[in-house]
């Protein structure tokens, strides 16, 4: 793997966010089952309610009909449309649970809501926990905003956790410029003898596992959540309720007051704009998920997902691409040493993680990214 | 539309390829123009007709960049520049004008668009002495240094007083300029390090073999091989761009200086080097894409 580098920073981007919750969306935009039939029987929806498989719906109403939304991985797909009645109706009969250390390893998988979190932490076996509370993208913050809001749950969840495995540990690596976050853990995290912070340098790509195994030095099998991560098994075990709802950053260049935004799974991304930003957005360009590994898209359709990190909004530069120069800087900051000069020159599907470093570093402005997926048209 | 982010450090390798160059044809005017006015070897307009090799290079490079809309970083007023810099001192302006406006059809029209890593500014240079030989013209000494009324030490020559390109003839500056191109991250500092250090190595051998320390001291800061390493070598249109073929092909170079110089002379058996590893690298990267492209269908 290759060295890790530090990205410029783009000074017309303030770095100063507002936080805002969005909790009244109008309609909310539930990816549809895979049975349609199934929702013939869905009358009235209740707010946390499985009203098929692991579906949930964020707010209680009706269903009103059915729209092709956006994902942010650029997919297209069929949503159901859910008018929200403000009631904030809760399907869920559990209660809280008052206390999440001390449960046995099976009552706390089996609260575990999310299939793919539940696999992971039943499959490990090893004893050190890696947290990582790290936004990699530049300019997003949702990891270091849910870590400074929720500190106190994380580490009630990260105790819970470290309950299930004998003689274990926790680190958590945090940036040591986000000094907000690493001040939100450090008054208290006294308390809790086998969790510690470790810091790492502000560097692309870091927060990724295998990155962040090889700066801290750690060889032995990591159980590695992020801090979202955590926050979700807070959610499912202690709430016994699914998460419906996350943080979303919009910033760029082409708006004045960035914001952090907590809004519900679901809504339209234009909705959220619409409510914010009164602005004249059509000299601006919509990058989704951020500047480095995101997508530029059309805002329209797309909704919120956890996938989804942030909305980045760039003003429209025109940057002519040139040719290239064979100056190799696309293979050798690559993290894996792939050759993207042979995707672009031939045209050769090559699979890598979108990173977008070679992008980043071409002084011919050759949007090397989209030839690795094997996309060689515009 | 492309306006992800992007490393702030802009392309800025040309610019400092430029401003070494004004360097170079400020010293280049210095000693073949003005001294040997002032000594009375040339006339008044030589001083402005020597001048007249980089402005025309760039003039036809601009009026090619033009008609044929040119999107190459490396355009062709910089190759024209360039092609001004290494050229003899006998070469007459309408021959030198003539061989460039062939080398850039050749680039526009063949090798920009066919993506081949011919270098032909090296390759109009041989063809350029070549004819310069075959009529009897060929000679790198201005008529100050016909005369031979000046003995230079090294010293001299390590300032620059020797015969050389037109604007190529001062180490100084050619080791100046390296030092300002060597932390530009889109220069390629292997290829000068790697191919010096073996030249150097090579030289410091066959002195030795001779016997004759005076010839290291002689060749080793021959501002020909210097020129060519540090600017013509690691331009990186030319060069490979993985670092295992760079090495590889930086020492082809620096190895294959020192015979080719002796076969020829020091001012161009650099040159013969050079475009025989570039010939090479040509042959290596169509059998690769040949072999992934077989690989595949």
């Amino acid at each position: 793997m290759a060295k890790l580098v530090k990205l410029d920073k783009d000074l017309a981007i303030n770095p100063n966010f507002e936080y805002v919750e969005y909790n009244t969306p109008e309609l909310i935009y539930v990816p549809l089952p895979p049975k349609k039939e199934e929702l013939k029987k869905v009358a009235h929806i209740k707010k946390d309610s499985p009203f098929y498989q692991d579906v949930y719906a964020p707010v209680s109403g009706k269903l009103v009909g059915i729209d092709t939304c956006l994902l942010p991985s650029r997919k297209k797909k069929n949503c159901m449309v859910i008018q929200n009645d403000y009631q904030e109706k809760s399907a869920s009969t559990k209660p809280t649970r008052r206390k999440i250390t001390g449960l046995k390893k099976e009552e706390f998988l089996n609260s575990i809501l999310n299939q793919r979190l539940r696999k992971k932490i039943a499959d490990y076996q090893g004893n050190t926990i890696l947290i990582s509370g790290i936004d990699d993208e530049p300019y997003i913050a949702n990891e270091s905003f849910l870590q400074q809001k929720k500190t106190k749950y994380l580490v009630d969840t990260l105790e819970a956790l470290l309950g299930l495995y004998p003689n274990s540990k926790a680190i958590i690596a945090l940036k040591n410029t986000d000094s907000k976050t690493i001040l939100a853990y450090q008054n208290i995290l006294g308390m809790y003898k086998n969790m510690e912070i470790k810091f790492v340098d502000d560097l692309y790509l870091i927060g990724k596992e295998p990155f962040l195994k090889r700066y801290l030095r750690i060889h032995e099998e990591v159980l590695y959540l992020k801090a979202s991560e955590v926050y979700e098994l807070y959610v499912n075990v202690k709430k016994n309720r699914p998460l419906v709802e996350k943080y979303l950053t919009i910033s760029g260049s082409g708006i004045t007051k960035p914001r952090l935004i907590k809004t519900k799974l679901g809504v339209n991304v234009a909705a959220i704009f619409n409510k914010y930003y009164v602005e004249d957005l059509s000299n601006c360009a919509f990058y989704v998920n951020g500047l480095m590994g995101g997508i530029q898209l059309d805002l329209n359709q797309v909704i919120v997902t956890k996938d989804l990190q942030g909305i980045m909004v760039m003003k429209k530069e025109h940057r002519t691409q040139k040719s290239c120069i064979k100056c190799g800087k696309c293979i050798s900051i690559c993290p894996f040493h792939k050759n993207p000069l042979m995707a672009y020159k031939l045209g050769l599907k090559v699979k890598c993680m979108q990173c977008g470093l070679c992008s980043y570093i071409c002084p011919s402005y050759i949007p090397l990214q989209k030839y690795l997926e094997g996309e060689n048209d515009e | 539309m492309m306006n992800r982010m992007h490393k702030n450090i802009r392309f800025s390798l040309l610019q400092k390829l430029y401003l070494a160059f004004f360097l170079f044809i400020a010293f280049g005017w210095y000693k073949n123009a003005l001294v040997p006015y002032l000594n009375g070897y040339y006339s008044f307009s030589h001083l402005f007709y020597i001048l007249l090799y980089p402005l025309s290079g760039l003039a036809i490079g601009a009026l090619f960049d033009t008609l044929f809309k040119n999107k190459m970083p490396y355009d062709n007023k910089f190759y024209g520049l360039l092609f001004s810099l290494i050229v003899p001192i006998s070469t007459n302006i309408f021959l030198f004008l003539l061989i460039l406006t062939l080398l850039l059809f050749l680039n526009t029209l063949w090798i920009s668009k066919k993506d081949l890593d011919l270098h032909f500014i090296v390759l109009g240079k041989l063809l350029l002495v070549a004819f310069l030989w075959g009529i009897g013209k060929y000679y790198y000494a201005n008529l100050l240094e016909e005369s031979h009324l000046f003995v230079y030490s090294y010293l001299d020559h390590l300032f620059g007083h020797i015969e050389s390109g037109l604007f190529t003839s001062s180490a100084i500056l050619i080791l100046g300029s390296f030092l300002l191109l060597v932390f530009d991250p889109y220069y390629k500092k292997e290829i000068p390090f790697y191919g010096y250090g073996v030249y150097l190595l090579t030289l410091v051998l066959f002195s030795i073999y001779k016997g004759n320390m005076n010839f290291l001291l002689a060749h080793m800061f021959s501002p020909d091989v210097l020129f060519l390493l540090v600017i013509l070598a690691p331009l990186s249109n030319f060069s490979p761009y993985s670092k295992k073929r760079i090495a590889i092909y930086s020492i082809f170079v620096g190895f294959l200086i020192l015979p080719f110089s002796l076969l020829t002379n020091f001012y161009e058996g650099a040159y013969f080097s050079l475009i025989l590893a570039n010939l090479l690298l040509i042959c290596l990267n169509s059998l690769q894409i040949k072999q992934i492209l077989r690989q595949i269908h």
